[in-house]
């Protein structure tokens, strides 16, 4: 039995705003790497800090940190670009043109299931501390 | 006018520091950590849409990206740490600064009256007018000096706990552990703060008895003369013998040899010729002292004798590190030259402050005045070199193993 017209409609709708969806999440993913990359911390003179040991010692812990800081957004860039990835991939295994299947939840399911082992990868990345120096991998990046 | 040791202390902590750099610093890490924030909403509000994409993937996504959004908040406010501590410090700074200015309006410094001389003679009334005009430049120089040490002092230690402070913040965002101290092998160095800043003028605490302040004489019983110093604190119970009794001649001996006093008043303290002398030692051992405290370029040694190597070290950053607490650590060649630093200080000391002594008048020519000539005799300060290749008889007294190797060889330096 055919799918009645209005059911057609409603998917095509639903696929519509699923597709628009993934295309702002992609977006923010995208720009939100892009202002990490580009906004990387920059350090100052350390001489600034003057001549004393104190100084000296405030110096060698600033640049530690900022290294650590550096590091880490770095880390950051990597995770959002890997979860851009994956919601990339995900809008590539949708079958939009399904006709056969009435049901848009069943025509995903299968195939985005996929997708959510990598999601936990690219949270690795995303979600460094300033502390740890993790070694995070992306899938597809090796 | 002669720099106490805690306004050169203070002159060493601004040395090269911008208050302007440092703010500007603390402006990037608040600018990086509005940056973070502006992201982590942007995928929490990516994170709200996930039910919007289904199956088993939106969720996934959208409890990830939450997690994100969450960790990388918390990053931020670590961000806006630093920038507080990097504020502070260059508030600290700034005061530091604006403090000293303040001083040098309040208490310019001035020149020391040097010595008065009485014309020989039958005492004339015109004289007394003279001595008493001369005691009076003695007073306030002497008071110019105190409040000197007082305000910078204080602006020195306000500067050094701030970074302190905000050392701590930096670390416990890096979260790096401070590297291995070498061990201390009990040689002088004690509290690294207290490595001389100025070649002559050692800081710290007196509790080592290779301190060569305690070469220096000092009279603190004697209310007559004008010794600043006898203001500063010390302690010297560390059984050196320095109890006054080998601190010199007393001056009424008709013995005693009347002290030279030379340009003391504009020569930043009475330096001569072998204070000079004793300072250029400063230049293998005073000023690597200084450079072990801005950390820098006294890396190679520092590591090679230590064999400590900074965390994730280069340039500056790493020596840093290196010297953090161990490269000038007891025992280190940058220690050591700190000490050597202090040797020729001590000929500096001696003669810088028999000056003072001379103002009171009739103060014969002491141990500190043969440590000075010493200091004259070998235009160099005393490394332990110099110890074995020379051993003079003027050496004889320059310092505290050599004073009780020939006590009996110097009975008239004991009263």
């Amino acid at each position: 039995m055919l799918p009645s017209i209005g059911a057609i409609a409603g998917t095509l709708k639903d696929l519509n705003v699923e597709e628009q969806t993934i295309k702002d999440i992609v977006d923010i993913l995208e720009m939100s790497a892009a202002d990490l990359h580009d906004g990387k911390l920059k350090g100052f003179s350390g001489t600034a800090l003057g001549g004393s040991w104190s100084g000296g010692n405030l110096d060698h812990h600033t640049r530690l940190a900022h290294q650590h800081v550096v590091r880490a957004m770095e880390q950051m860039v990597l995770g959002l670009r890997g979860y851009q990835a994956n919601v990339q991939k995900f809008h590539d295994d949708i079958d939009f043109i399904d006709g056969d299947s009435a049901d848009a939840s069943t025509r995903t399911t299968g195939k985005v299931d996929g997708i959510v082992p990598t999601v936990s990868q690219s949270e690795a990345c995303a979600t460094p501390t300033f502390q740890n120096d993790p070694q995070c991998t992306i899938p597809g990046d090796n | 006018m002669a720099q106490g040791p805690n306004e050169a202390r203070l002159l060493t902590s601004l040395e090269g520091a911008e208050p302007g750099e440092v703010a500007a610093g603390a402006d990037e890490w608040e600018r990086c950590a509005y940056l973070l924030r502006g992201v982590a909403r942007s995928i929490m509000t990516a994170a709200a849409r996930d039910e919007q994409i289904g199956g088993e993937t939106g969720p996934a996504m959208g409890v990830a990206f939450t997690k994100t959004a969450e960790s990388i908040t918390e990053r931020a406010q670590e961000l806006l740490k630093g920038e507080g501590a990097l504020r502070k410090a260059a508030t600290a700074i700034r005061q530091a600064k604006k403090g000293k200015e303040k001083l040098d309006l309040e208490h310019p410094a001035i020149d020391h009256p040097g010595t008065y001389q009485r014309p020989v003679g039958p005492l004339e009334p015109k004289e007394l007018e003279e001595q008493a005009a001369h005691q009076a430049a003695i007073t306030k120089y002497n008071d110019t000096y105190a409040a000197r040490e007082k305000t910078t002092e204080y602006w020195a230690r306000h500067m050094d706990d701030t970074f302190d402070a905000s050392a701590a913040v930096m670390k416990s965002i890096h979260g790096e552990p401070d590297p291995v101290p070498p061990k201390d092998d009990g040689g002088p160095g004690g509290d690294r703060r207290g490595i001389p800043t100025t070649p002559g003028t050692p800081q710290g605490p007196r509790d080592d008895p290779d301190d060569p302040r305690d070469d220096i004489p000092r009279d603190d019983d004697d209310p007559g003369d004008d010794d600043p110093r006898d203001d500063i604190p010390r302690d010297d119970d560390h059984g050196d013998d320095d109890s006054g009794d080998d601190r010199g001649d007393d001056g009424e001996d008709s013995d005693d040899t009347p002290e030279i006093y030379t340009d003391h008043g504009t020569d930043g303290g009475g330096l001569s010729t072998g204070t000079l002398g004793g300072l250029a030692v400063g230049a293998g051992g005073g000023a690597l002292a200084l450079r072990g405290l801005r950390g820098g370029p006294v890396l190679p040694s520092a590591l090679s004798s230590t064999g400590a190597r900074p965390i994730g070290s280069t340039g500056r950053y790493g020596a840093s590190g290196a010297l953090g607490r161990g490269a000038i650590a007891p025992g280190s060649p940058v220690a050591r030259g700190g000490a050597a630093s202090g040797r020729g200080g001590a000929g500096a000391g001696g003669i810088g402050t028999r000056g003072g002594r001379g103002a009171a008048g009739g103060k014969g020519t002491g141990r500190g005045a043969r440590a000075g000539t010493g200091g004259i005799g070998t235009g160099r300060g005393r490394g332990k070199k110099d110890e074995e290749e020379k051993q003079s008889p003027r050496d004889l007294f320059d310092d505290g193993e050599d004073w009780i190797d020939d006590e009996g060889a110097a009975p008239d330096v004991i009263d």
